[in-house]
Order: structure tokens, then C-alpha cells, then sequence
């Protein structure tokens, strides 16, 4: 019997292990589709996709603006309450811009984001396109001559790209200025300018682009691997619950993943 | 770029030998050894007993899905060779597909989107000239007191009309209709039949096109069509007499009972 038993769990973790690969190859296949088809489609069906890359852009975007505005607030009052106790004890409270830059514009502000729009707009994507799958819309499309993946897909994946750059910008700003005045509410000796001119000299020209990069690829993973759940495979209704769950783990999991190698960039730079 | 076949009695669509299965399922076949003949001007209308085969047969021939076995070939190209991405779009663009139950309208869009989503994506039309194209087709099949609701919170009877409107907005040549009678009472039953004769027969001026429908019964289709055929144990048999084929009461209960059981 306890002989069995490790077998059994070898086993499970043997099919686990599989079954990751096996949805990374199929991933990988429907992202370099994806990714082919922005190119090659490019300004095709204009007056159709611009329209819905902006809704997307509104979607996931401008519709959670409010909320990562209210995050923003939270996260600079929560930062700098924490980190001005602690600097303040060792003499180090001038430092509270240097620590918002590598926490919030580094850190946290792309992964916050990431995830906000991952539980709004993301596992909704996966119902809308799962729910499309199972009723044979999809068939519909392809019998109509348009191509899924470029109708359904790419203003997906465009969208939620920009709408997370556009939402950790507005994340980042919103923290910053709410640490600054969270420190003058707790009286840290630190002038508006002292406190800009920490966040100046501790950013470099790297945190820009790989601020851009970060939060572009955070969009991108979570569009395709909630559209790749939806889409790429043939599913009933009540499969649609399982799909959202598996796209929202995945998507988790590789934006962790995302973030640790950015992470490694940031410490070789 | 393949040369196009010039023959004009050429058949638009072949299918030799083949042999269909459900999409994800390769080994369970519901129709075998097909061999059909579809000329221009054609009317067809196959007929079977639900789950019979043809909702499987009628996208294989309409090049959406693959044959398990044989072969399909397109206004003469074979429909699975390696052709360019163009050239497959062409022909996919000749043939329209109306699927049953209601037509798998766009849940996210209006009747009217319905209709100008594929004038938008092939043409690239501003939303004023595919709108103004959709209404006028719209007003052919009377859907126009519905154009701006949402489809699928139209009757069946009307989104299987919004799913006719849409697969004729870019005018296909060959149009394959799968049950449309499903989702059908009896009073639009008349207008499909008189609807469906004038389309193949030239509608308003425009070029006839081919059909091929779909259904249980083959005789509401006797005076319209002008081929007939039926599916019989996945068996493809050519009919001459649509009237002598009605299924005997005693072939469905034993058709149900079976496939019950």
C-alpha cells in the first residue's frame, strides 16, 4: 500500500508535468499565430478593428480607471506610512522617494495592474470568447472568410497591452503623489522638491523602457493566455468556469515569471 | 497563382468518396463514401433523420471542415491542398453557410451588425456604406423593424433570417443551408420556399445562386429544388422521387429507440 503511494504521486506529477508542456507548446503556437498576424494583417479590415481595439483600450483600460486610481491612493499611503516609520528611526527618511521608485515604478505598479486588469477585463475575455467557442460562432467566422485570431485575438492582445502601460502610468503617478502627501501629513521634514528630486535622481532612462516593456508584455500574456483558454480549443458551456480558472492561474504564474526576469534585467543594469 | 478553371459546366462543387466526421471526433464518421455533383444553377435538397449526417456533410462540402477520407474539390481546386492564403480566402468567399437553430448569430451584436461584420472585414467599409448596404438587404428579407435590436434577443424565426441576410451579404455564389426549417413555424416556412426559389433563380436582378439545403423532410422542397438526395445510414443516395422517400413512421421510432439507446 505504501509502496503504491509514491508511484501514485509520481504519477500525478508525471501527468502535470506533461500537461504544462504540452499547453506551453500549444501556447507558444497560438502566440507566434497571434504575433504573425499583426504584421501581416496590418491595416487590413481597418474600419472594423480600430473600433474594437478602442473598445478594448475602454474595456480594460478607462473603465478601471477609478479603481487603479483608488489603488494608487492606497498603495503611496501604505508605502510611505511604512517606510517613513522605518527610515525615520534610522535617520534615513529622506530616502521615501528612492524607495517609491523601486517599489512602485519597478515593482509593484506594472504587477498591480497586470493583475487588476487580469480579474476585471482577463477572465471576463475568457467567458465572452469560451461562450463564443461553444456556440460555433467561431465556425461562423471562418465559413464568413474572417480570420479568428486577428477578429478576436489581436484587438484583444493591442488593447490590453496599452491599457496596462496606460493604467501603471496613471498607478505610478497617483502613488507617488499620494506618498508625497501622506510624508507632509506625518510631517517628514521634506519640501515638494526634495521629495521629486529623490524620484528624478533615483530614475533612470531603463525604468522608462523597461517600465514600457513590462507592462506591454504583462498585457500581451494576459490577452493571449485567456484567449488561447477561450479559443484554441473546442469547448462546451460548462467547460467555460474550468477554462477562466486554468487562463487566470496561468496567467498568474507567468506574469510571475515575467516579473523575475525583469527583475534579473534590473539587477544586471 | 493557380490558374482558375475556365469550364463553366465544371462542377462548383465535388466531393469524391468522402467521408465525414463531427469536428474532434475523426473516428466516428456520420457520413461515408459520399460522392456529389454540385453544378451552377443547382438546387439541392438532401434530406435524412435528425443526426443523419447532414450538419456534419454540408460544412465538409462547404470547405469549413475536412474530410476524414476523399476528397473536396472547391470551383475545381482541391479544397485541402496547400494554396495561398488568398487564394483560399477567394474561394471560402464564393461559398455563404447558414448554420440551424437560429444561425449562431454574434451575441454582442445588432441585427445590423450582424449583417455588415463581414461587409466591414472583406471590404473594409465605413459603418455609413456597409449599414447602408445591410439595410438594403435587410429590406429584401424583411428584417428591417429589427435591424438595430439585439440579435439573439430576436424569435429563432428571425435570427435564422438575420443568419441568411449575413451569409448573403458579400454574394455567394454557392449557398449551403443547414436545416433551415429547424427553428421555423409554419407560416415563415412559405417565405423561406419562395425566398430560396427566387435567390437561385436570380433575385432582384442579381446572378443565381446555387443551394443546397438541409432538412428532415424532402418534400416542402418538391417544386422548389431541383436536385434531391438523402442520407441514409450515412449512406449518400441520390432521389429521384422526393415524395416516395418520406420516412415511415416506423424508420424514425426505430431511428429514435436506437440512438436512445
Amino acid at each position: 500500500m505504501f509502496g503504491r503511494l509514491p508511484r501514485a504521486l509520481l504519477n500525478r506529477a508525471g501527468r502535470t508535468v506533461i500537461r504544462w508542456r504540452e499547453t506551453i507548446r500549444d501556447l507558444g503556437a497560438f502566440a507566434l499565430i497571434t504575433f504573425g498576424a499583426i504584421p501581416t494583417k496590418f491595416g487590413h479590415a481597418r474600419s472594423l478593428t480600430r473600433p474594437m481595439i478602442r473598445h478594448e483600450i475602454h474595456r480594460c483600460g478607462i473603465s478601471l480607471l477609478p479603481m487603479i486610481c483608488f489603488i494608487g491612493l492606497a498603495l503611496g499611503l501604505v508605502i510611505i506610512g511604512q517606510t517613513v516609520s522605518l527610515l525615520t528611526k534610522v535617520g534615513a527618511q529622506n530616502y521615501g522617494g528612492m524607495v517609491m521608485v523601486s517599489v512602485v515604478v519597478r515593482e509593484l505598479g506594472p504587477l498591480i495592474a497586470a493583475l487588476l486588469v487580469l480579474a476585471r477585463a482577463g477572465a471576463a475575455n475568457v467567458v465572452e470568447l469560451g461562450t463564443a467557442r461553444a456556440l460555433g460562432e467561431v465556425e461562423v467566422l471562418e465559413s464568413l472568410g474572417i480570420d479568428p485570431v486577428h477578429y478576436l485575438v489581436v484587438p484583444r492582445v493591442i488593447g490590453m497591452a496599452v491599457s496596462i502601460f496606460g493604467l501603471t502610468v496613471y498607478l505610478i503617478v497617483v502613488a507617488i503623489m499620494s506618498g508625497w502627501l501622506f510624508a507632509f501629513i506625518q510631517d517628514v521634514p521634506m519640501s515638494p522638491g526634495d521629495y521629486f528630486g529623490q524620484l528624478a535622481g533615483a530614475l533612470l532612462w531603463q525604468d522608462f523602457v523597461l517600465l514600457a516593456l513590462k507592462t506591454l508584455s504583462f498585457g500581451a500574456v494576459i490577452a493571449l493566455i485567456t484567449s488561447f483558454q477561450g479559443l484554441a480549443r473546442p469547448l462546451k458551456l460548462e467547460d467555460v468556469p474550468a477554462a477562466t480558472a486554468r487562463a487566470v492561474g496561468e496567467s498568474v504564474v507567468v506574469c510571475g515569471v515575467l516579473d523575475a526576469v525583469f527583475l534579473i534585467v534590473y539587477l544586471l543594469i | 497563382m493557380s490558374e482558375a478553371p475556365s469550364n463553366s459546366a465544371a462542377p462548383l462543387v465535388e466531393l469524391d468518396g468522402v467521408t465525414a466526421a463531427p469536428p474532434g471526433v475523426p473516428d466516428a464518421p456520420e457520413v461515408q463514401g459520399v460522392n456529389w455533383s454540385i453544378g451552377a444553377g443547382q438546387f439541392w435538397a438532401v434530406g435524412g433523420l435528425p443526426t443523419a449526417g447532414e450538419s456534419c456533410l454540408l460544412p465538409t462540402a462547404a470547405g469549413l471542415t475536412r474530410p476524414t477520407m476523399g476528397m473536396v474539390r472547391l470551383f475545381g481546386r482541391d479544397a485541402a491542398a496547400d494554396v495561398d492564403e488568398t487564394e483560399l480566402l477567394e474561394t471560402r468567399l464564393r461559398i455563404g453557410l447558414v448554420f440551424s437553430h437560429g444561425g449562431r448569430l454574434f451575441r454582442d451584436q445588432s441585427v445590423l451588425g450582424n449583417i455588415t461584420v463581414p461587409l466591414r472585414y472583406h471590404l473594409d467599409l465605413s459603418i455609413d456604406e456597409a449599414e447602408a448596404r445591410a439595410e438594403a438587404l435587410a429590406e429584401l428579407l424583411g428584417l428591417k423593424p429589427w435591424l438595430h435590436r439585439s440579435a439573439i434577443s430576436l424569435p429563432l424565426v428571425w435570427q435564422q433570417r438575420t443568419a441568411l441576410a449575413r451569409s448573403l451579404a458579400l454574394q455567394p455564389e454557392v449557398l449551403f443551408l443547414d436545416r433551415p426549417f429547424s427553428a421555423l413555424d409554419f407560416s415563415h416556412r412559405g417565405w423561406w420556399l419562395e425566398f430560396l426559389g427566387e435567390l437561385a433563380a436570380g433575385l432582384d436582378g442579381r446572378p443565381p445562386v446555387t443551394v443546397v439545403v438541409g432538412g428532415d423532410s424532402l418534400k416542402p422542397w418538391q417544386g422548389v429544388a431541383s436536385q434531391f438526395a438523402r442520407l441514409n445510414e450515412g449512406r449518400w443516395e441520390t432521389v429521384a422521387d422526393p415524395a416516395a422517400t418520406d420516412h415511415d413512421v416506423r424508420d424514425v421510432t426505430r431511428h429514435f429507440t436506437r440512438t436512445k439507446s
